[in-house]
């Protein structure tokens, strides 16, 4: 018996290398060939992507990395709101790491 | 589909037409599609012999066609009273029948639906196009731009037609072509009268009262841009025309992204293409500057039009790139 828990979850963007993606002016025009849906992304939103295509990464470390030095005080909200956005539209997902 | 070419369809004995037609033996070649009617209504058949003029004619024996229409009176009490014509195409009637005397309107929607539902062989743009020096302009339609009144306007001062609706390219193509459907541009209302003062070379078939949407009347394309249906032409720059009675002339440049919105969105089959449609709307967008034109007059449109056109071609041709 080891006891283990479940640690928080963390965000993770497995399908990253499938998307087609251009980028023009502030936007970003991504087409998911898995749900065939065309997405426009603002940066925020892209530079989220392409962190957690890299490394999974935690809701907590997300808001360290990009809403710590964000005077507006609903910056980490408006991040996980974020978060739950590319969720819903498959573009990320939830991963448990066992501890 | 190939076929075997014999004649011009309006060099064609008019009875003889008629006779194939009866039997379902009238093929069409416009553009790259054959297009096989079957129809018992000799006048139907007139007047696609006047406004496909210069189409190929193919023996339907010896060609695999891509669309068949089957046009033809119902049986029963329609067939006499109020007499209608109904569309039949591989055993489906998909439309509500047509009064007997807009057969041909009935003819060129049931083939933009053919086209539009089963041509997925190319991306297909909603958009006029015309082209001229070798460069096509693509305006893409948005409700009450006026597209096809430009158009018809376009090509009466030289442009050739590629389309007036359909701009068909192969996904997989790297250079984009644009490939020609040189049908009967459908003229909508006032644009009627506004294309028949506008010159008086416009060839256009009767009017049709009070069809689904308002009196439409068909101008032919002319003779160039029926003979060169062939002829590929490159893609050049987007414009979004704007009719808009009493407006000054204004000419924007756009953004790429909306753009891109608007181009994949007026597509008939962007999302059925896929990863291919995303490609070659991506590339189409970096490759070709977009414009808005407000206007109201035609020939101070159609004068902005071609100074833009000349620059979009002079920078073709020094290899400049995307911008005019």
């Amino acid at each position: 018996m080891t006891g283990a828990h479940q640690a928080p979850a963390r965000w993770v963007a497995p399908n990253f290398k499938d998307l087609l993606h251009e980028t023009w002016e502030a936007e970003t025009f991504l087409f998911n060939p898995l749900s065939g849906h065309t997405h426009v992304l603002n940066q925020e939103a892209m530079a989220l992507l392409e962190t957690l295509s890299q490394e999974p990464s935690s809701t907590r470390a997300l808001i360290e990395r990009f809403a710590a030095g964000n005077e507006h005080p609903q910056a980490p909200q408006a991040l996980v709101q974020q978060l739950m956005q590319l969720e819903l539209l498959g573009l990320i997902c939830r991963v448990q790491q066992q501890h | 589909m190939p076929g075997s070419a014999t004649a011009l369809i309006g060099e064609c004995d008019t009875r003889q037409l008629t006779g194939l037609a009866r039997h379902g033996h009238l093929c069409l070649r416009c553009g790259p599609f054959n297009i096989r009617l079957h129809s018992d209504q000799p006048d139907m058949v007139q007047l696609l012999q006047r406004l496909y003029h210069h189409q190929q004619q193919l023996d339907s024996r010896q060609s695999l066609s891509d669309f068949s229409i089957s046009l033809q009176r119902p049986w029963g009490l329609r067939r006499w009273w109020r007499p209608q014509v109904m569309m039949r195409t591989d055993a489906q009637t998909p439309f509500e029948p047509f009064p007997l005397n807009h057969a041909f309107p009935l003819f060129e929607w049931s083939l933009n639906w053919l086209i539009a539902t089963q041509a997925h062989q190319f991306l297909m743009l909603h958009s006029a196009v015309v082209e001229k020096d070798g460069v096509a302009l693509i305006m893409p339609a948005l409700p009450g731009s006026g597209k096809s009144t430009l158009c018809a306007a376009l090509m009466l001062r030289g442009w050739r037609l590629i389309s007036d609706e359909f701009g068909l390219i192969r996904p997989n193509d790297p250079e984009l072509l644009l490939h020609p459907l040189p049908r009967p541009i459908p003229l909508k209302n006032t644009s009627i009268e506004v294309i028949r003062s506008f010159s008086d070379k416009a060839v256009l078939g009767p009017i049709f009262p009070k069809t689904r949407k308002g009196d439409v009347a068909h101008l032919m394309a002319d003779r160039d841009s029926q003979l060169r249906g062939n002829e590929t032409a490159v893609p050049g720059w987007f414009l979004f025309p704007k009719y808009q009675q009493g407006a000054e002339l204004a000419l924007e440049p756009l953004a790429r992204g909306w753009t891109f919105l608007k181009v994949s969105g007026n597509s008939f089959n962007y999302k059925l293409q896929g990863a291919r449609g995303f490609r070659a709307v991506a590339e189409l967008v970096k490759r070709c500057p977009a414009f808005s034109l407000g206007y109201s007059d035609l020939d101070q449109a159609i004068q902005q039009i071609e100074a833009v056109h000349t620059q979009i071609v002079a920078g073709r041709r020094a290899g400049t790139g995307r911008q005019a």
